[in-house]
């Protein structure tokens, strides 16, 4: 294993310091889970609690070659390329193939 | 005075102790996120005293963000987990470090292959080459002295003769290794020449005889062509499935070169690298080949090195994202001279908001039929240049504000009426995105794109009367190969430039070896590909074929042999 998974915090305590937070106040509309992730925008938070690219890739393993965790063009890569705190905010993928793993794989 | 804040930091960088210079260890194999906190980044700083900022803004770069292997720190020996031994070390398993290893190994050298990813990158179809095999066959007779001018013309003469001399001369002989590769593969690789169509595209440059490709390959599918991605991947895992089984050859992946090493009088004695999250150190006694690729994917990097206009508003065509500099910054760290910046990219057009219209250019008749206009329904440039021309001129537009559309009707969309079919059906994903809007006449598109009353139409006018002319009084396209507007749909497809690749480096000389800025190589360290320099200025120049795999595979072939064998 590369990257070790152990969460230094718990999720409930990060979202207990993060809606304490004035971050958290000033999006009151966000849902639970998002103001859980406020603060959280660089890879290496994701992987705090997420676990490691590895992993990640792993539990996608079923995806085959359309796995964009471990992609036919090399992984790993950086979780905010795609992902901005729990919102998938593009698919790097459909960029350039018709992303339809369950028809294609 | 002036000075002190450059040596402040020209020091921090040597002595590995500023704030700024210390790349954060994420508890993982990569400092991705290292310089983001950094109000100036070590990109600006690793030139030392004699930084002469460009007065220039810097723009945002929206590109991917690939993980960073560079580390700009001292390691102690007491983090060394595990040392091993070999002659060369080659950084990078693209397509050069594949050469060099291969080339390394077949020569009787122990090699190690360390690539920072699960898979080395793999994206083209065709690149350049002189005199191979095939071509001799074939009987194509390159114009070498053509081609080489039209290389120095390209970079404004602001590089080194030997480096592309050395390409003319022997990317044949390196292009042969290769194919003696392949006979030792599984995949069954055909080498062969590119088929040239004489004046088209028009470019207003030499058309040049001196590219081969991999489409002969069986297995491959018919429409393999614009399907870089692909016919890349399956030259790849061919060439690295060789060098695994290689006798002579280690393979690391997901190992990320970090830094080199040298002895005390500068000479490269090795690499420190990152496996399963511990440091190794390998040492080497005949050479470490930077084969690293560009820096497409570190924004920080493209910001610091290219100019603004070139990616502020540019799209990103390039799958594999390990390309984030990390050979560039490792040698220059050791002494290295480097391009002066601003660096060239390869960037062409046709590209879409987010990629590249793969669609569009499989579906429209002779990707050159069109015009293009900016939002004011005006032309800007001639459409037949070159693709890095188009680029540039697109994002001349871009710095106003202004997108970039190209104009076609439907008697420009392919005649099969299969692909016309495929096309119109295209289209409508095209439109729901808001990057194509249609109309049955000139004067509707021009609605449907709110372009100033009559701009549209004037244009279209406009060019219609050059075609029978035969003369484009304004830009001097060739109108031979243009062809009037006269559909029933008139179209509008919004066009970004797009980037694959950055193609500026260290500066090397006929042999790979990395050279310091007093042109004195540094001893045991050489660069292949796109991590290496003197060959390129201002772009990536598109017309010339496939020079930047060609440059790939002559340098890690020439470096490997001047690794092991002297020159
Ligand atoms: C869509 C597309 C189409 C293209 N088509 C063509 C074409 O037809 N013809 C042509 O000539 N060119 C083409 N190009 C350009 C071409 O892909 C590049 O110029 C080429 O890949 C450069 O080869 P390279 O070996 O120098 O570097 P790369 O292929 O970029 O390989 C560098 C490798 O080094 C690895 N690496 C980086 N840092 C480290 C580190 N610290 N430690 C270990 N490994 C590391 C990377 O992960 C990568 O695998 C195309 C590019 C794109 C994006």
């Amino acid at each position: 294993m590369l990257f070790s998974s152990k969460s230094k915090y718990s999720l409930l305590l990060a979202s207990f310091l993060i809606m304490s937070s004035n971050v958290a106040l000033a999006a009151s509309s966000a849902t639970e889970i998002d103001s859980m992730h406020q603060g959280f925008d660089t890879a290496q938070q994701c992987m705090e609690c997420h676990g490691s690219y590895q992993e990640n890739a792993e539990n996608t393993a079923h995806l085959g070659k359309w796995n964009p965790h471990d992609s036919i063009h090399g992984g790993y890569v950086d979780c905010t390329n795609c992902h901005q705190q729990n919102k998938v905010e593009k698919n790097y993928c459909s960029y350039c193939h018709d992303y339809k793993p369950a028809l294609k794989n | 005075m002036n000075n002190s804040k450059a040596n402040l930091s020209r020091r921090k960088f040597i002595k590995g102790a500023g704030a700024s210079s210390v790349a954060a260890v994420m508890g993982t194999s990569f400092s991705a996120n290292a310089m983001e906190n950094n109000p100036k980044s070590v990109y600006e700083e690793i030139y030392g005293d004699d930084v002469n900022s460009i007065y220039t803004k810097k723009g945002t770069s929206p590109g991917p963000k690939g993980p960073i292997g560079f580390e700009d720190r001292k390691i102690s020996n007491s983090e060394i987990a595990k040392s091993y031994d070999f002659d060369v070390a080659v950084v990078g398993g693209g397509i050069a470090g594949l050469i060099a290893a291969l080339k390394a190994a077949e020569d009787g050298a122990k090699v190690v292959l360390l690539e920072k990813m699960t898979k080395g990158r793999g994206i083209f179809e065709c690149f350049g080459s002189v005199d191979s095999r095939t071509q001799r066959e074939a009987n194509i007779k390159t114009n070498k002295a053509e081609l080489l001018d039209e290389i120095h013309r390209s970079a404004d003469y602001r590089i080194g003769p030997d480096v592309v001399r050395t390409y003319v001369e022997k990317s044949g002989e390196a292009t042969d290794f290769m194919e003696k590769m392949f006979n030792k593969g599984e995949r069954g690789v055909v080498i062969s020449p590119m088929p040239l169509k004489p004046k088209y595209p028009n470019t207003g440059a030499p058309v040049i005889d001196a590219e081969c490709m991999f489409y002969n390959t069986p297995g491959l599918p018919k429409n393999v062509k614009f399907r870089s991605g692909f016919v890349g991947v399956q030259i790849i895992k061919d060439l690295a499935n060789t060098a695994m089984k290689h006798p002579n050859i280690e393979t690391k992946y997901s190992t990320p070169a970090v830094q080199l090493v040298t002895n005390g009088s500068g000479q490269v004695t090795g690499v420190i690298a990152k496996e399963n999250n511990e440091y190794i150190k390998v040492n080497t006694n005949k050479g470490v080949i930077l084969a690293s690729g560009g820096y497409d994917a570190n924004p920080e990097m493209m910001k610091a090195f290219l100019r603004p206009e070139d990616y502020s508003s540019a799209s990103w065509w390039n799958p594999s994202w390990g390309t984030t500099g990390d050979g560039h910054m490792m040698g220059l760290k050791v002494g290295a001279a480097m391009d002066p910046v601003p660096h060239s990219v390869m960037n062409f057009t046709f590209g879409s908001p987010e990629s590249f219209h793969i669609p569009a250019v499989r579906t429209l008749r002779a990707m050159g039929l069109y015009a293009i206009v900016n939002d004011e329904g005006k032309r800007f440039v001639r459409e037949d240049v070159a693709f890095q021309s188009i680029s540039n001129a697109t994002n001349r537009q871009a710095t106003q504000g202004k997108k970039s559309w190209l104009l076609f009707d439907d008697t420009m969309i392919s005649k099969n009426k299969d692909i016309f079919d495929k096309a119109i059906a295209s289209f409508e994903t095209l439109k729901a995105k808001g990057w194509l809007f249609e109309g049955n006449s000139p004067r509707e598109l021009e609605a449907a794109l709110d372009v100033p009353n009559g701009n549209l139409v004037n244009t279209i006018e406009k060019f219609n009367s050059f075609k029978l002319k035969g003369v484009d009084a304004d830009f001097n396209r060739d109108m031979e190969f243009a062809k009037e507007f006269n559909g029933k749909k008139y179209y509008a497809l919004l066009c970004n430039s797009v980037i694959l690749a950055t193609v500026s480096g260290l500066i090397i000389d006929e042999n790979g070896r990395v050279l310091n800025e007093k042109g004195e190589a540094i001893k045991g360290l050489y660069a292949a590909g796109n991590a290496s320099g003197d060959f390129f200025s201002g772009n990536y120049p598109r017309h010339i074929p496939g020079t930047s795999i060609g440059r790939a595979i002559t340098f890690g072939y020439l470096s490997a042999k001047h690794a092991v064998k002297g020159a």
